[in-house]
């Protein structure tokens, strides 16, 4: 069930009139009833079985892990939850991508082996491609919750809960399964414990910042997303001045549309007076690309952080410098390879884990050569330029992201700088700011940025201003949805990953 | 929670008169109509009723489905091209059409075997016939059968609302079923021939001259539609005059040159059903160029 269909507006009230109404002894029981219909509703047999089995073995081996006084046990079932945990990730994520693959490198080496004659034989050589796509929507978000659990419990920090109803919940929680933000269980499951008291002012925000990331992924990012979709489904349709629009379109097609959907995720939660991880803080006005990152995708971020890079930093620390730079291209290399089973998002990961390398060894230099030039990091303009070029280091990365081949990406990096000597005439922008669609799209966008700028000015202070203002503001911005938004039924990008 | 639950209820009817009050504005002004995409994707029916409203030199129309309007040029004055969903829509169309035009002495109806029989309550229903037709002006030209069907679509008590001629969403509640229309349970039998008697009444009291065609069909649409019974119901209700042609010049082709719902063509192969249609309708009929 997405959060802006038509069932999840019934759901969502219905779900809380039966959680106001429940005893505090059971009310864990209506949200896991309610996660489990949630998840359910996506209609996909196979899913639910498995965010059993994984909470399950997870849940096992947490109780396995700090029951354990013999340190190589522990160790070996820390261990093999992980590898139970990764290999159902494998299985549901990467299994087509790795005999696609395999079967290219078969052929490949059969070809250069055998002679011409022999070559109707490499088809017997050749895995039996798997060509059902298997959904696995949600999975690598709560088997990374799993994985911070058995750590977290390894390592002392958090103790294993004996409660498997508890648990369950703090794997499947409705409004963070499909897309995050990933919770560690110190932070969530005490949350899920306390008893729950109605406050009018919590659930006023809640649906305040529901509404508004509904705002964001229908008004906005769906906007953007009619515009960008047909760019990069066809990019040799395209030259220059569009290929690169399409880039900074898309840039913020994928801020709006995962921004929205974790506002709407927080607001859900906030409603049942739940607190869900902050996921992302104005990252497009990073000053480098360490600062985007503590900006975007917080959660996921700080999991590579503790959980991949730190581990990585502390085997690799005799190396010096570069073993802080390798372990940050490894972080951002299996970050890559999290978002999916595609050559396009492993590229994206090397790009960042590279631009974050070349920042380890620039930084002393960049010190001495500001010195030398006289400039002053605190500037307004150097900062401005900072978040110019990191904005723009970002786009870059996402052209792999977005692009659905690297041979596209490769075509959009090669031809968007060209054939721009017509951009600053009016005629050539009216026709390419939409892409040549009609004028009233290019209105559209106009007054969907208008009202974006004016609502995000209120967002966070309409409840300390008088009544009359804050109906206002809640009528304009139900009727912009209603008016401005696309129901075109676009899924949210991270939902797949 | 009573406090939150009545200002709920309070901020729901606020928003209702609100959006209404907005969407009156809107219909009013032909900017915001196009900003806000209140006619998105359905620009020809809109096109279609203005057209009817207005005079036309020739005294042969041509009115069409949406498979029609890819074989015609739509810029053309002297032919109303429309492509209402349902015989309902055609027969509104066709009433305004005749209403002051009296020199009108032809009316050539082409419409897909499907699209003659289709359900008042269809996937389409919301955009194609409710926005556009289903207001005070076109109310005498319902019948008690076609307001039967559409209550039984959940959101019928505010089809009458402003903001239901405005807004786009309740096209993705609507089409939530079935992205095609080829099965033949979404074919109504008793509102095309309800409204057959009707479209024939309105030609015989104005003394113009009926003749229903079809498009190039399918060959998918051929195996499922049920042509036997459309031939029985016409036999069986005297249609078979307005009908005469109707089979003589189908043509069913190949499905490579239709899309995937099996009734529109594919862009490239617009032109050559045209012209084949054209060549095979000449034979019988005397069709302007077009």
């Amino acid at each position: 069930m997405a959060f802006n269909s038509f069932s999840y507006f019934l759901f969502l009230p219905a779900v809380f009139i039966i959680y106001y109404f429940t005893k505090d002894s059971c009310r864990w029981l209506v949200l896991l009833a309610a996660s489990i219909v949630f998840y359910a509703f996506l209609k996909v047999p196979h899913l639910i079985p498995i965010l059993l089995l994984i909470t399950t073995i997870t849940y096992c081996t947490g109780i396995g892990i700090e029951r354990s006084n013999i340190p190589k046990t522990k160790c070996y079932l820390l261990w093999g939850g992980i590898a139970a945990n990764v290999m159902t990730l494998v299985l549901l994520k990467y299994l087509p991508f790795l005999t696609q693959n395999l079967n290219i490198l078969i052929r490949s080496i059969a070809s250069l082996i055998m002679s011409f004659q022999d070559k109707p034989t490499i088809t017997y050589l050749v895995l039996n491609h798997i060509n059902t796509a298997i959904i696995s929507i949600g999975a690598s978000y709560y088997i990374f919750q799993a994985i911070s659990y058995l750590v977290d419990i390894y390592l002392g920090i958090e103790k294993a809960e004996r409660n498997f109803g508890y648990f369950a919940l703090y794997m499947s929680f409705f409004p963070k399964l499909l897309q995050g933000p990933i919770e560690r269980a110190a932070d969530l499951l005490p949350q899920l414990k306390k008893p729950y008291t109605f406050s009018y002012d919590t659930v006023r925000a809640g649906m305040l910042l529901f509404v508004w990331g509904l705002f964001k992924k229908m008004v906005i990012a769906d906007r953007l997303a009619l515009l960008v979709d047909p760019v990069f489904n066809n990019v040799h349709a395209y030259v220059g001045f569009p290929l690169l629009l399409a880039t900074y379109y898309y840039a913020l097609q994928i801020y709006f549309d995962f921004s929205g959907y974790t506002d709407m995720a927080i607001g859900t939660a906030g409603i049942f007076n739940i607190t869900l991880t902050r996921n992302f803080n104005k990252p497009y006005f990073a000053t480098s690309i360490a600062d985007f990152w503590r900006r975007w995708h917080i959660s996921f971020s700080r999991w590579i952080l503790d959980y991949i890079f730190k581990p990585l930093q502390m085997s690799c620390r005799n190396w010096g410098t570069w073993g802080t730079a390798t372990a940050l291209l490894v972080t951002f290399l299996i970050s890559g390879v999290w978002h999916g089973a595609n050559w396009g998002f492993i590229v994206w990961g090397l790009l960042h884990g590279l631009y974050l390398a070349c920042s380890v060894f620039y930084k002393p230099i960049q010190k001495k050569i500001h010195k030398s030039l006289g400039i002053s990091s605190r500037s307004g303009m150097y900062k401005t330029w900072q978040v110019f070029f990191t904005f723009n280091l970002v786009c870059f990365a996402w052209i792999f992201f977005r692009a659905n081949t690297i041979s596209d990406a490769l075509y959009i990096v090669g031809n968007m700088a060209n054939s721009f000597s017509n951009v600053l005439s009016i005629s050539y922008l009216e026709n390419n700011i939409v892409f040549g669609k009609d004028i009233y799209e290019f209105y559209r966008l106009a007054a969907v940025f208008s009202l974006f700028m004016i609502f995000s000015n209120y967002i966070n202070t309409i409840t300390e201003k008088p009544a009359y203002v804050r109906w206002i503001y809640y009528n304009m911005i139900s009727a912009a949805i209603l008016f401005l938004g696309v129901y075109d039924d676009i899924k949210f990008i991270y939902n797949r990953f | 929670m009573i406090r939150l639950a009545a200002k709920l209820l309070l901020f729901i009817s606020i928003l209702l008169i609100f959006s209404n009050i907005c969407s009156y504005f809107v219909l009013k002004s032909p900017l915001l109509i196009h900003v806000l995409e209140t006619r998105k994707s359905t620009d020809w029916i809109y096109s279609a009723i203005d057209k009817s409203k207005a005079p036309v030199a020739s005294d042969v129309i041509i009115l069409g489905d949406s498979v029609a309007l890819q074989m015609f040029k739509p810029g053309n004055s002297n032919f109303i091209l429309s492509a209402p969903a349902t015989i309902v829509g055609q027969y509104i169309v066709l009433s305004s059409i005749l209403h002051n035009k009296n020199n009108v002495k032809k009316v050539i109806l082409v419409c897909y075997p499907g699209s003659l029989l289709i359900k008042i309550n269809n996937i389409y229903s919301y955009n194609h016939f409710v926005k556009p037709f289903y207001c005070q002006e076109n109310k005498p030209l319902i019948s008690n059968s076609v307001e039967a069907d559409l209550k039984l679509h959940r959101y019928y008590y505010l089809y009458n609302l402003p903001i239901s001629k405005v807004l786009p969403a309740f096209t993705l509640i609507d089409c939530s079923q079935s992205n095609h229309v080829v099965a033949n349970e979404s074919y109504e039998y008793g509102l095309f021939i309800e409204y057959m008697k009707k479209i024939i009444e309105l030609c015989t009291r104005n003394n113009v001259e009926l003749k229903i065609l079809s498009p190039p069909v399918s060959a998918t649409h051929n195996n499922l539609f049920d042509f036997i019974k459309l031939k029985k119901v016409i036999n069986d209700n005297n249609f078979n005059a307005i009908f005469s042609y109707y089979f003589e010049t189908l043509i069913v082709t190949d499905d490579l040159y239709f899309r995937n719902d099996h009734w529109h063509y594919k862009e490239e192969y617009k032109d050559k059903m045209s012209i084949e249609f054209r060549d095979i309708v000449k034979r019988h009929i005397n069709l302007p160029d077009i």
